[in-house]
């Protein structure tokens, strides 16, 4: 079988047009960009009337232009996909066969687009999202991955291939090999995105990947919020020795190279000694006290509310935390028949180092500094988001796990 | 001043401690040892043996006592095998166990021996680190103008075209990790693909002689990365500035706006970056791992990786003490230039 191009049949003719509509957009944004440092601040003009006017002026041409090359570069773009999915496998090439492979993701964000433009008035701070050209496409990007990842996960839908089996021959091949043996053109011909050191294929991998990322990253980082806030909190509201402590600890963690940290905690011989395991009953229990402390913050001045709705999530909660640490084949595992769930091996140890890393970050967010103004009222530098050195929630280190 | 500073080194000396005992204690778990007894003395060696490995390598004694030989406030162990020849932590071989020091830890000025590149983690540290510090000073000289440019001129009109396509650049770099830049270079820049065969994809000959062809894309890579973190902030900071009262009443005055950019925003938009610039550094010494193993660099991050992956106990101590007092170090640079630079704020 033969080895598919990029862009196949397409090719021939749309490549040379995305170029050209390539080239016309990175042009008309150099001068978009030179135009706005260069010309006067604004193509408004004032009529003897007192009315506004707005002429042709270099400003507005350059809009229109980049405007121009843009929609004609994201028409090409779209025609690449539009391509893909109406011709038959393998005739539109690789990008034609990928276009073709996220089908359902494609139509789940159209329908996701069109429901949400179409209510958005109804749809308060949501809907406040779509009448933005950056917020749509920042959501767009969001969603396809997250569309993915559950059509991979759960549906088994977008990999051509298994994302653990290895085809022999195929070690280290570029995009688009076709797989020997196979007899039928369609999906799982071929290795669309090539294979990868260990001869498995790439395309697969990947999309198996986002459904990874989407079981560990938003609860490691909610869970890093409620321990760095547990933590944070007190240390900035009662300062003092506490805040000495806490800060020292976090600086401490902050310290560590997280690769090294990432390397001693996963490695199979750390299994073994369950110190993973350990991490894990410390770090859970903070989600309990977090949810006592805000349910108690928020209803005790009404006790026969708060006392019951304590006692209810406490031991919901409480029966979660003692199915989570528990773990059979682990050095912890007591719960028995009682256990609700076993996470796959694995997931909790990386989720735990995760945590672990992420976690004084957001409390140095909220703990103490060594400055006072000189009007003696502390000067918090680390609360406000963006000002302080970097160690803000705010900031990128909190929300991505894993990043530094 | 002198207090605080004080107070804060002593607060490094703790946390020096502190973590160094974490490494030890996490690297000297049951099985790392069992590890390294068989990659030592061979991987098929029986359970007795391993022990017997371990007592003679002095890895027997309790975790404290090894701790405090490390550090060198005990003395080193010291073993008499079948044929009546002295070994000990502090005796180099073929050195007279008479003449050997008792106590040869830290302290001493003697970090221990990597057995993974067979040499003293002194040396491994010193010409690993001097190889990042190049790599590092010129990342910093990329990404530092290049970083304050883009953020000021996006700053100074908040809302304006020139800020929304800078900002979007910036988002766009700093979006990209580094692992996927590097891909993209090195597929763009040094392969037949494109044909563009303008760089180097492996910078180790950089290492001994540094050029345009083979230190241009790790630098890159590294700079364009942190660049657009940097933008950002320095962005945030100055259409603060630009909002305040005295830049208003200089406009009023009739100053042009270059000269109200460059004599009166420019000097109170630059505190902000300045202590995200020095919080950058100790990144750059652990963070440039993915870099360093991309490009072939044999910098410290790599080393750090080669120590991790083969439980070489000594160099990641040495390795934590050096990150530990460059992070603990750029922290109380960066708060005490904040006070230095902003008159409102003064120690406690």
């Amino acid at each position: 079988m033969e080895p598919l191009t990029w862009t196949g049949i397409l090719g021939a003719w749309l490549n040379p047009v995305l170029w050209v509509a390539a080239a016309a957009f990175a042009v008309a944004l150099v001068l978009y960009l030179l135009v706005g440092l260069v010309a006067p601040a604004s193509d408004v003009e004032v009529n003897p009337d007192g009315t506004l006017a707005v002429r042709m002026g270099p400003r507005v041409m350059a809009a229109l232009a980049l405007r121009a090359a843009g929609s004609l570069l994201g028409l090409v773009l779209l025609a690449y996909v539009v391509g893909g999915i109406a011709l038959p496998w393998g005739a539109a090439g690789i990008v034609g066969c990928i276009a073709k492979r996220f089908l359902p993701v494609w139509i789940a964000l159209a329908v996701t687009f069109a429901v949400s433009i179409a209510y958005k008035r109804k749809l308060g701070l949501y809907g406040r999202l779509f009448d933005s050209t950056i917020g749509m496409i920042g959501f767009g990007l969001v969603m396809f991955w997250l569309f993915t990842a559950i059509a991979a996960g759960v549906f088994d839908l977008i990999a051509t291939h298994d994302p653990l089996t290895a085809i022999s021959g195929l070690k280290n091949k570029p995009p688009g090999v076709p797989v020997p043996g196979a007899e039928v053109l369609g999906p799982g011909s071929h290795y669309l995105l090539g294979g990868d050191a260990l001869a498995r294929d790439v395309f697969s991998r990947m999309v198996h990947g986002a459904w990874v990322v989407i079981q560990i990253a938003p609860l490691a980082t909610v869970f890093a919020f409620m321990v760095g806030i547990t933590l944070g909190l007190p240390a900035g509201y009662f300062g003092g020795r506490l805040d000495t402590l806490i800060s020292f600890l976090a600086n401490l963690i902050l310290a560590f190279p997280v690769i090294l940290l990432f390397y001693l905690l996963v490695t199979p011989e750390m299994i073994q000694t369950g110190i993973p395991s350990f991490m894990a009953v410390g770090l859970f229990i903070f989600p309990l006290i977090f949810t006592s402390v805000l349910i108690w913050s928020r209803f005790h001045t009404q006790r026969q509310k708060a006392v019951p709705m304590l006692a209810v999530s406490l031991f919901v909660l409480g029966w979660l935390y003692l199915s989570l640490i528990s773990q059979t084949g682990t050095p912890i595992a007591f719960m028995g028949p009682l256990d609700l769930f076993d996470i796959p091996s694995g997931a909790p140890r990386v989720f735990v180092s995760v945590v672990f890393v992420n976690s004084p970050r957001c409390s140095a967010s909220c703990g103490g500094s060594p400055w006072t103004s000189r009007r003696g009222t502390t000067w918090r530098r680390r609360r406000r988001g963006g000002r302080g050195p970097g160690t803000s929630c705010s900031g990128r280190s909190c929300p991505t796990p894993g990043g530094r | 001043m002198l207090m605080f500073i004080a107070r804060r080194l002593l607060t490094m000396l703790g946390t020096a401690i502190c973590l160094t005992f974490l490494v030890f204690w996490l690297t000297n778990l049951a099985p790392n040892l069992e590890k390294i007894a068989k990659t030592e003395a061979g991987s098929r060696i029986t359970d007795a043996e391993v022990e017997s490995w371990l007592d003679k390598n002095g890895f027997g004694q309790p975790l404290l006592v090894r701790y405090g030989e490390w550090l060198g406030v005990l003395p080193g162990w010291t073993t008499t095998d079948e044929s009546g020849a002295v070994r000990g932590r502090c005796i180099a071989s073929g050195q007279d166990p008479a003449e050997a020091p008792r106590f040869c830890g830290i302290l001493q000025g003697d970090w221990g021996y990597s057995r993974v590149f067979r040499e003293d983690v002194a040396s491994v540290i010193g010409t690993r680190l001097a190889l990042t510090g190049k790599l590092m000073a010129w990342v910093l000289v990329v990404m530092v103008p290049g970083a304050l440019i883009l953020g000021i001129l996006a700053g100074m009109r908040e809302g304006s075209r020139t800020d929304r396509v800078l900002s979007t650049a910036s988002i766009a770099i700093t979006a990209t990790p580094e692992y996927v830049s590097g891909v993209v270079f090195i597929a763009v820049f040094t392969s037949s693909a494109v044909g563009l065969k303008w760089f180097n994809g492996s910078a180790t000959s950089a290492m001994d002689d540094a050029n345009l062809v083979n230190f241009t894309l790790p630098v890159l890579t590294v700079a364009l990365y942190a660049m657009g973190y940097v933008a950002r902030m320095t962005r945030a900071s100055m259409t603060e500035v630009m909002t305040a009262q005295y830049i208003r009443t200089a406009r009023l005055k009739g100053v042009s706006f270059p000269q109200v950019v460059l004599r009166h925003a420019l000097r109170n938009a630059l505190i902000a970056p300045f202590t995200v610039i020095m919080l950058q550094i100790p990144w750059l010494l652990t963070g440039v791992v993915i870099v360093e193993s991309l490009f072939n660099y044999k910098g410290f991050g790599w080393t750090l990786v080669e120590a991790a992956g083969n439980n070489d106990i000594e160099l990641l101590l040495g390795i934590s003490v050096v990150s530990v007092v460059v992070v603990l170090l750029t922290q109380l640079i960066s708060d005490v230039g904040y006070v230095y630079l902003n008159p409102r704020l003064r120690l406690s």
